[in-house]
């Protein structure tokens, strides 16, 4: 092939850029930690990484809306224990004062305390979790529980996501647990009964409650277990969605990271190339024959 | 022959090396000139030879043949298809890779916001009635449009972008088309008058090889001095000394971008040209426009449309933390997929009350009721129009805009590569050496000192000769 001078200044032009070009390259990867900035980089990993971005917040809000429930499922379970307590009380009162060998005088005093306890067990349903009621079912921005300890939430459920498209209950069903749904015994109830009895001096009233507390407390018991079943659900979901997440943030940075070895090597190489090219175009674009001739 | 004759035969000789000498500082003027084919004096035998005697001849020494261009035919057809290809790939390749609204990991982008949003959703799913919460979604919903509004402009910014750059080329094909219209002209007025016109040809070949970059105009030769000039689609832009003009139309049925149009010399009327049928710069850029980044506008118009409807039918079901307010859009509702992404917002009561946020699937069940929330998170999930959920949407519509940009890519590789093949072909067939033209220019030298020599003694012969007398 004839060289002509342009010929050789246009390659080196061409070659010059196609060195520098290379070597920018591999200095913003390495630079930016980046393979993958433009979908046109890598096509496929950019749309597979699109799936695991949005996994990723995905996991993440599964993970905290779960915490939050674990939280709250919590509340309501050391609340359901302060009422257990109350009610094994208030069976204790019944056991001991549904004894006729006690008089009018100490049953109208254990009443008091009756009265104490069902007012720290109404208090304890009524508990606030941030704003809302967590006795309350759907209904939970009022009271679940009047002052005569009347329920007027409802026996609704919420449900939160442990996994994609897979929800747990995250509420408590106070209806079935204390207020006697579902053919069961109504707590406040039956410790209203008691008070009543106590004060009337009516033993046979008073024995009765005996089993009526039991069947609250098994109530309770069960409406504990509930809550500790779902707290571990939801626990589980936050320490598998924050696995979920972090897997996700390697399978993104596997698909778009920079492999720094791999990008160092090639800087090191586009260098070494651009400088060779620089030295080859400067000792080629010396040799004229023009200097050769007198 | 005579020795005058003799001197006379060298004297005219000598104008041969003159015009050689010539020939090579014009060569080596335009050794970097665009479009300049090396030109050689060619020199032949001055016939008829004297006859000496019987069967004896003595020549008349040279005479100049011809100035002659340099240029091989096979490589450059090739090129001007090669010129054509690389203008087109490289314009694609400059338009598409400064689109960054579709980057995967864009802060703000479409991804992220479409994340975000179903996040603050699920955070609102576990407590429904948080006013908090219920500000948080609205917040995510309005990020969600507007990620999908700065997407779909940064798009059709770009689109506007080629608008103007290919408006400015269309200028310069229209030059350059009435140059090689006027240059057929003149060629042809100098090789009727029979001269040859070879620094006319290169200035035509350059204006080809430009039009060739710019438009995609393939040359036809239309007889011994002129060239037509047509397009890939068979428009004719230049039919021997007459020029066809090109303008530009803004196309109300494409978002007001221009079309390229046709205005034929006849006057009738002026014909938009097809994307297909135009090629080189302004082909790339309008396929860049109108394929690439117009699909990539119109999936992003369709998934913000399906989204919004989607999360909008769901919502409509639920009820308000009153209780009672039902029937309510989350998104503006929008009555086609056309411009749905630049046009997609949240609907103006809920931002100002986010507790008509619609989570509860009955009426006056309470702030707790998160029903219809969880309801609205499948949606996440749900196929739409396209068969494919959001997530899935998102990915294809990278995807596919991904896959144009590093076809286009490669192919501006190989494009760039072919064309500087072939361009170190015509620079070794038509390319000026300066090695050679010195050379070229030391021989002829070397001729032109000779003959001056023989000049000289037949001088001193003819002096000898006149000293008898």
């Amino acid at each position: 092939m004839r060289v002509t001078e342009k010929m050789i200044f246009e390659n080196t032009i061409a070659q010059t850029g196609r060195s520098r070009e290379n070597l920018s390259q591999a200095q913003n990867e390495v630079a930016s930690g980046t393979r993958v900035q433009h979908p046109g980089d890598d096509p496929v990993a950019a749309a597979i990484s699109i799936g695991h971005t949005v996994d990723k917040a995905r996991f993440g809000a599964i993970g905290q809306a779960a915490q939050w429930a674990a939280d709250e499922l919590n509340a309501a379970d050391t609340a359901l224990d302060g009422i257990t307590t109350a009610a094994n009380r208030a069976k204790d009162i019944a056991t001991q004062f549904g004894n006729d060998t006690y008089t009018a005088t100490d049953r109208a005093t254990a009443a008091v305390e009756v009265n104490g306890l069902f007012k720290e067990a109404l208090s304890l349903l009524n508990s606030t979790y941030g704003s809302r009621y967590i006795f309350g079912g759907f209904k939970d921005d009022v009271p679940p529980f009047d002052s005569t300890g009347a329920f007027v939430g409802d026996a609704n459920v919420r449900t939160v996501e442990v996994a994609p498209g897979l929800y747990q209950d995250a509420s408590l069903n106070a209806n079935n647990i204390v207020n006697g749904g579902n053919g069961g015994v109504n707590l406040l109830q039956t410790m209203n009964a008691l008070s009543q009895a106590l004060q009337t001096n009516d033993g046979p009233a008073i024995r009765s409650g005996i089993e009526q507390l039991n069947g609250s407390i098994n109530q309770l018991a069960a409406g504990r277990t509930q809550a500790g079943m779902a707290q571990d659900s939801f626990q589980n979901a936050v320490s598998t969605s924050q696995t979920a997440a972090a897997d996700e943030t390697i399978k993104i940075g596997k698909l778009l990271d920079a492999d720094i070895i791999d990008a160092s090597t090639r800087l090191a190489s586009a260098q070494y190339a651009l400088n060779a090219t620089l030295s080859a175009a400067a000792k080629t674009l010396t040799m004229t024959l023009a200097d050769k001739l007198g | 022959m005579d020795l005058v004759g003799i001197i006379m035969n060298a004297g005219s000789s000598l104008s041969v090396y003159r015009a050689q000498v010539a020939t090579v500082s014009h060569n080596i003027a335009n050794a970097n000139t665009p479009g300049y084919a090396r030109q050689d004096a060619v020199p032949t035998e001055t016939v008829p030879a004297e006859e000496i005697g019987v069967n004896g001849y003595i020549g008349r020494g040279v005479a100049l043949q011809g100035v002659v261009q340099n240029r091989d035919q096979f490589v450059e057809s090739q090129l001007n298809v090669a010129y054509a290809n690389s203008a087109s790939t490289s314009a694609q390749t400059d338009a598409l890779s400064t689109v960054t609204a579709l980057d995967p990991q864009g802060q703000g982008g479409v991804t992220d916001a479409i994340g975000k949003f179903y996040s603050a959703l699920r955070d609102l799913n576990q407590n429904p009635g948080d006013l908090g919460l219920r500000q948080a979604v609205v917040y995510s919903a309005q990020n969600l449009a507007k990620s999908f509004n700065t997407t779909v402009n940064s798009i059709s910014t770009a689109r506007t972008a080629i608008d103007q750059n290919v408006s400015s080329l269309v200028d310069k094909v229209n030059g350059l088309i009435a140059s090689v219209a006027d240059l057929n002209r003149r060629i042809s007025q100098a090789v009727n008058s029979g001269r040859s016109p070879n620094d006319l040809l290169d200035v035509r070949q350059n204006s080809i090889d430009q039009l060739a970059q710019l438009i995609g105009a393939r040359p036809v030769p239309a007889d011994h001095s002129t060239v037509n000039m047509v397009l890939p689609g068979g428009t004719s832009l230049v039919s021997g000394i007459v020029a066809s003009k090109l303008s530009i139309q803004a196309n109300n049925s494409n978002s007001n971008h221009y079309d390229v149009v046709f205005s034929p010399v006849d006057g009738s009327a002026s014909v938009p040209f097809k994307g297909t049928e135009l090629g080189g710069q302004i082909g790339g850029l309008l396929l860049s426009r109108d394929v690439t980044l117009g699909s990539a506008e119109t999936s992003l118009d369709a998934l913000a449309y399906d989204l919004s409807t989607a999360v909008n039918l769901q919502h409509r079901q639920g009820y308000a933390l009153d209780g009672t307010t039902t029937n309510q859009d989350l998104f503006t509702m929008l009555s086609a997929p056309s411009a749905a992404a630049k046009n997609l917002s949240v609907e103006a009561a809920v931002v100002a009350d986010p507790s008509l946020l619609a989570g509860a699937g009955s009426a006056n069940s309470g702030q707790g009721d998160n029903t219809n929330f969880v309801a609205m998170i499948a949606t996440e999930s749900a196929k739409l129009s396209n068969g494919l959920n959001v997530q899935e949407g998102m990915a294809k519509l990278t995807s596919d805009f991904g896959i144009a940009v590093a076809t286009v890519q490669d192919s501006a590789a190989f494009d760039k590569n072919l064309l500087s093949d072939l361009s170190n072909a015509r620079e070794s067939a038509s390319g000026v050496s300066v090695d050679d033209e010195l050379i070229h220019l030391t021989a002829a030298q070397t001729a032109y000192s000779a003959l001056t020599k023989v000049i000289t003694t037949t001088n001193t012969m003819l002096d000898t000769l006149m000293k008898l007398i």
